[in-house]
This record gives structure tokens, sequence and C-alpha cells, in this order.
């Protein structure tokens, strides 16, 4: 099953890697990254909707990420890609604005890894 | 000797023509068909002067007509001299109280004269101008002789002092004419006073003067041989008494010259002569009286009782001893008579006179008086003035002072108000960064406790797999964790940046300059402005859009100041575009903010663009002013702007801006590069 993580922050990757190693390693998870949210629109574009789950960061200097999640749940046809937003601004409004785009969960930074894992194989099960 | 007989008879038939009583015919007819007032008056004049020395009375008789008629026709000039000749008659038959009022009365008269209400001015035959000063003059003369007739000798030289005055205004006719009857009237006065030296100087200089006056040359002889008489010169006495004789035009120098002549002829022991003269005297004064005084008929009876004791002759000599007494008691007593007269009069005028001077002097004291109170009530009132002045002005300067001290007071607190200001300024972005600022540390804190966590798993799994003896997957899993402990340090470092940061950004400004990558500034504080903004309003959505210059590079600059501008331009083109989503109803705009920088030739450009609701032109100006804001009262404290301003002049850079109505605005920030 594969995973877009779209975050800036580049070290995310690295994160990722080490905290889902055992995963990685089993093949219960692949993994990929994108830094923006266009490289995010490149990568679904030209992998043809490889990703079944998308992981995404909201505040990014330029598309951000509900922007991102608007352009997939719009343009992506049944079944669109789980998409789970992930932020820092964890505030009520933020919350709805993204379930309102059909965002499928909303974590709040710092991530609790071990909840992500569950809810990653609950979504992806 | 036959010449000197002949001389004599000369002088005789002389004395009789000259003082001939009967009018001439010519006289006579001229006022007889005189048609008019003035021509009657002129006639009158003529015959005055033909009697004055004659015949006292009939001149008196004639003065008086003429003063009837200047009367009559208010001519006041011309009855003022008729007056003044009245006057000098009366002295010549020593009615001195008379002639004395007469006087006083013609010098107070005289101040009422109008000179241009008299039209008989002219004297037909002389031509004389008769003014106002002339008649003064001949006033103050007639004085003199009173005085000098009745020993007031202090009196005698002020009148003649007047006369001389009087004369500096008249023709130069007249004016001589006077000074020489100043000069002889003089000179006769020291005779009198027996200062003969002063006497015989004053005549001497005026001897040779050529303008002295014709007509009195023969008194001025007269005068000149009686002082030398007094010398006892007796040549030089009988060469200027003769010459007086010979050209005597009044009875007065001719009888006094007589007399005088006859003395030193006496004293000369030539009796014949003196005989002579004393005999052409008596008869002289038998017929016409006498012209004064000092020469009458006593004079000339005691003169003949002397020539004839001299010649040894007693039967005549005590006839005329007998006839002088007789005549000098009854003469005597008149002259006591006048004399008293006069003094009783001067001394009612003197005490007169002492009372007007005394009340003269108690006005002047009391006018001293009154100016003094006058003086001191003005210095009184101007020392007030002043003094009301000076403590005005002092109070003045007090309030003056005070306000001084409440205005430096209020500008000491202005400026330490400014300085708050300013800070709070500071300490307001630093309030909007807050929220940016910890969402910037809350990641790399994150990435700090993550990597710390796996790395800690890691080290676990690591000892597992040495226990197992797998070296090969030992070692790689220690490359991870050396890997995430450089994470640690990078996150960790990260962190500790931004809060120095935010240090430096809330102190206040003595940050040197510094090579700067400017693009990283402008990426930096845009950030932190987001955030911030987002931490207010978490509903706030906002494009951001930026379009680095690499070229750009590293500039010299001090980059808290600098990061403090960035960050308050952003700030201001987040708040403008997020009260234009606020205002519009629709969801059709979008906010854009975009921060472009820009290398130029010898600039760089930064400038933060918004498409909010743009600047009014009304208060484009005003922007830069300090405490200028449109956010409502307590949200902007208006410095931003115009610290931002100073920031950049302080680099040597500008600062420009561009608006325009609900498109937008763009700030260009232009700072020099070497």
């Amino acid at each position: 099953m594969k995973i877009l993580v779209v975050d800036d922050e580049i070290d995310v990757q690295a994160l990722f890697e080490q905290r889902f190693r055992k995963e990685i390693r089993s093949g219960e998870f692949q993994f990929a990254f994108a830094f923006s949210g266009e490289q995010a629109l490149d990568y679904m574009k030209n992998n043809h909707h490889e990703a079944v789950l998308i992981l995404s960061d909201i505040n990014m200097p330029g598309m951000s990420g509900l922007e991102l999640l608007r352009e997939i749940k719009e343009k992506y046809e049944a079944p669109p890609p789980v998409v789970m937003m992930l932020t820092a601004y964890g505030d009520q409004e933020n919350h709805d604005q993204a379930m309102r785009l059909g965002a499928d969960d909303f974590l709040t930074k710092p991530v609790d890894f071990n909840l992500l894992k569950d809810k990653l194989k609950t979504k992806t099960a | 000797m036959l010449k000197r007989i002949v001389l004599f008879l000369c002088f005789y038939a002389m004395g009789l023509l000259l003082f001939s009583q009967s009018l001439p015919i010519e006289m006579a007819a001229e006022l007889a068909v005189a048609k008019d007032d003035s021509s009657k008056v002129f006639a009158l004049d003529k015959i005055v002067i033909f009697y004055r020395d004659r015949d006292r009375d009939s001149a008196l008789k004639y003065m008086n007509r003429a003063i009837a008629i200047c009367e009559q026709n208010n001519q006041l000039l011309m009855k003022l001299r008729f007056k003044n000749q009245l006057a000098n008659q009366l002295l010549g038959k020593q009615q001195f109280a008379s002639g004395y009022s007469l006087l006083s009365s013609l010098l107070n008269e005289a101040k009422m004269v109008d000179q241009k209400n008299s039209s008989w001015l002219f004297y037909p035959d002389q031509y004389l101008l008769v003014n106002i000063n002339s008649i003064l003059a001949n006033v103050h003369y007639n004085l003199q002789i009173l005085m000098q007739q009745t020993f007031n000798w202090k009196e005698c030289e002020y009148h003649l002092n007047l006369v001389s005055q009087y004369a500096e205004s008249l023709s130069e006719e007249e004016k001589n004419s006077l000074n020489s009857r100043v000069i002889t009237g003089r000179a006769y006065a020291y005779l009198r006073r027996e200062k003969l030296d002063s006497a015989l100087m004053l005549l001497q200089s005026a001897e040779n003067n050529t303008d002295f006056a014709e007509t009195f040359k023969p008194f001025f002889h007269m005068v000149y041989g009686s002082v030398h008489v007094a010398r006892k010169d007796y040549s030089n006495a009988k060469k200027y008494l003769l010459l007086a004789i010979l050209k005597s035009n009044s009875r007065n120098v001719f009888t006094r010259s007589a007399f005088k002549v006859s003395q030193v002829y006496r004293n000369t022991n030539k009796i014949d002569s003196a005989f002579y003269f004393a005999k052409m005297l008596l008869d002289t004064l038998k017929i016409f009286g006498s012209a004064n005084y000092e020469v009458d008929l006593g004079v000339a009876y005691e003169n003949m009782y002397q020539c004839f004791l001299t010649m040894n002759n007693k039967d005549s000599s005590f006839k005329y001893a007998q006839l002088a007494l007789r005549v000098n008691d009854s003469l005597s007593a008149l002259r006591l008579k006048n004399l008293s007269e006069f003094q009783q009069l001067s001394f009612a005028e003197q005490k007169r006179l002492e009372e007007i001077e005394t009340e003269r002097k108690n006005k002047t004291v009391r006018w001293t008086a009154y100016l003094f109170i006058i003086f001191s009530a003005l210095i009184g009132f101007i020392a007030i003035i002043l003094f009301r002045n000076a403590r005005l002005r002092k109070k003045t300067n007090a309030i003056l002072l005070q306000e001084k001290k409440t205005l430096e007071t209020t500008l000491e607190q202005l400026k330490s108000t400014q300085v708050q200001l300013v800070q709070s300024e500071k300490m307001a972005s630093l309030g909007e960064l807050t929220a940016g600022i910890a969402h910037e540390i809350q990641n790399p804190l994150n990435f700090v406790n993550n990597f710390s966590e796996v790395s800690n798993e890691l080290i676990d799994e690591m000892k597992t797999e040495l226990d197992k003896g797998e070296i090969t997957t030992a070692k790689e899993i220690a490359k991870d964790v050396k890997q995430n402990l450089e994470k640690i340090t990078h996150h960790g470092k990260r962190a500790d940046s931004i809060v120095k940061g935010m240090l430096q950004h809330s102190r206040s400004s003595t940050g040197q300059k510094e090579l700067t990558d400017i693009n990283s500034l402008c990426d930096e504080y845009l950030r932190l402005a987001y955030h911030g903004i987002r931490a207010k309003d978490s509903s706030f959505h906002v494009t951001l859009e930026t379009d680095f210059d690499y070229k750009v590079g590293h500039v010299l600059i001090q980059p808290q100041e600098m990061g403090r501008v960035i960050l308050n331009l952003i700030n201001n083109a987040l708040y403008a575009v997020g009260n234009k989503k606020n205002s519009s109803n629709t969801n059709e705009y979008t906010p854009i903010v975009k921060l472009t920088t820009n290398r130029k030739d010898k600039s760089i450009e930064i400038s933060v663009a918004d498409n909010g609701s743009g600047i009014p032109e009304s208060i484009r100006e005003k922007i830069f002013q300090p405490f200028f804001t449109t956010k409502p009262t307590g949200q902007g404290t208006g410095l931003g702007l115009s610290l931002s301003y100073d920031i950049v002049k302080a680099h040597g850079g500008s600062i420009a801006v561009e608006s325009a109505p609900e498109k937008g605005t763009v700030f260009v920030i232009q700072i020099p590069v070497s």
C-alpha cells in the first residue's frame, strides 16, 4: 500500500522512514514523499493514482494542504484517495474546513506515531 | 580880540534867533489849510517840534491837540508818539511825578497796540517809520532822562540798555540816532556821578564813530566839554564847549554850554569872557526860561555873582548873591517838591513793584511747587507703571518659566512616551510574531523529540542485533542513529536561532551591520508574519507568493532592523487583504501577498505587494508620519511605517509606495549596495 506524505519539512522523510522501518521492511507500507502541494499533484499525475492514502501538512508555502485536498477530492475520480490532514494548527475551524473539503481524518502535530500507525492500518485495510 | 567879539556877537544873535518864540507863518498856514485829520496831525507835529525847545506851554497845547485828533481816528501809534513827547516836556518842567506816571502808562498802552491798525505811519518830511519799537525806545529814553535827573542810576542804566535793545530792530538811521543818544546819555550819567574816566573813555571811543548822528553832535560836545571841565582840562573844555554852542540846536545844549564855558573862563582868569557868557546865559534864561534844573535862573545869578566877585565888584556881586539866594530858594523849594513827589510816587511804585516781584516770586515758588508736584506725580506715575510693568514682567516671566518647565516636563514625557511607543511597537510586532515563532519552534522541537525517540528504539534494536551477532545490521543501525543525532543537533540549533532572533527583535537596536542573505531573511519574516496572523485568526487564508532573485545574495545590513521593516510591510499587506476579504460578501476574492526581491545595478529591491483595497489618495502622504494609523483605536501604534522609513533611511535607502484603489498596494524598499 502506497502512502504519499506531503510536508515542506524535508526531514519528515527520514523521520517516517525510521518510524515505519519495520512496516517498510515487511512491505506492509510503501512511502512516497512530496515537499509541496504542487509536487504532490505532480506525483499523483505521474504515478497514476498509485497512492491510496495521502498524508498532508496544511501550512506550506505555495499551495497549502487544504488546496491540495480540494484538488484531489474534486479532480480525481472515485474512489478518491484517502486524505489525512496533519497540522500544527489543531483548531476547530481549521478542522471543520478540512472536513468540509473532504478530508478523511485530521491529526495535529506533534504526531503520535503509534496512533498514526493504527489509523493507517485501519484506513488501508 | 576883534575876532572874539564878532564871534561872541554871533553867538548872542544865534541864541536869540534860535529861541525866537513866534511861530513861522508857513507852519501856521499848513495847519490852517490842512483838509483832513492826518494832514492836521502832520502840521501839528512840525509845530510841536518848533515849540518844544522854545515854549513848553505852547508845545504842550499843540501836543494835546494832536493827541485828541489821533484819539478820534484811533491812531494809537501816533498818539503814543505825541504822548511821549509830552512826557519829555513834563520832565523839562521838572514835573517828574506826572512825567513818570505818563511814561509808565505809555509802556502799558504800547502793549495794546497792533501795528497793523496804524495807518499814519509815515512822517511826511522825514519819512521816519513810526513803529512800536521806535516809540518804546523813545519812551525808555525819556525814562532814562527821568532816572538820571532823579539820581536813580541803576534805573537809568536799565532804561539805556532797553533803548539799545529796541533800536536794534529799527532802520539804520534811527538806530544810529538812538545809539548816539544812548552813548551821550550814559556819558552824562557818568559825569554826574563823577566817574570821569569812564565818561572820558566812552566819549573818546564815540568821537570818531562815523555812525554818530549829526543832530546829537552838539549835545555830545557839550557833555565832552563838561567832562573836561570837571577834569580841569580847560583848553579842551573850551574847545568842545564853544563847538557845542556854535552848532547848538537846543536851549538845553546852549544854556549848559554857556554856563560851563563861563566857568572855564572864570577859572582861567578871563573874566571878561566869563562875564560875557554869564550875561548871555542869564538873558537867555530870563527870556525863555530854563531847559533843565541844572542850569536854571538861580545857577545863572550865582554865576554872575561869582564873576563880579572875581572882578571885585562888591555891589554887583552882592546884588546877584541876593538874587541867587532868592531864586534858588524858590527853585529849590519847587525842585524839592517835585523830587519828593517823584520819590513818593516811585516809592509807591517801588512798593508796588516789590509786591509784584514778591507776588511773582511767590508765583514762581508756587509754580515751582506745582511743577514739582506735577513732576513728582509724573515720576510717581511712571514709577508705578514701570513697577507694574516690572511686576507684570516678573509675573509673566514666572508664568513663562512655569510653562517652560511644564513644556520641558511634557517634552520629557513625550520623549519617554515615544521611546515607550517604539518599544511597544516592537513588542506589538513581537506579539504578532509569537504564534509564528511558537509554530516555528514547534517544528524543530517535534523533530528533536521524534528523532530522540526513534534513536532510542534504534539503540535497542542495535543491541538485539549485536547479541545475535549480526554485526553488519548493527552497523547500519548505528549509522542511522548517528544521522538522527545530527538531525537532533540541527533542529536544536534551528530552535535556538529562532529564539535568538526573537530576543534580538525585542531588543533595542545596537545591531551592527552584517552581510545578510536577503532572500532567506525575507522568507523567514514572511513565515513569521504568516504564522503570526494565522495564530490570531485561524480562519485567515492568504496565498503567499515569493519571487526571489538569487542574484540579490548577501547585503550589508542590520538584519533585525531590516527584518522588522519587511515584517511590518508584510503585516500591513496581510491586514489589507484580510480587511478586503472580510468586507467582501462573495468568495471570489482570493487574498494574495507577494514578496519579491530584485537585483539592480547599484541596489537591491525588496517589494511587498498585496491585492487589498489600496491606500486612498488623501492619506497616501500621511502614512509615513508617526502615529498615523487606519487601524481601530488600540490595534495599531501608528509607528510601523514611520519606523520602517527611518530604518531604510538609516541604510541610505528609500521606501516608495504605489497604490491603486481596489487593486492593491506595492511597497518597494531600495537599498544601495556597493
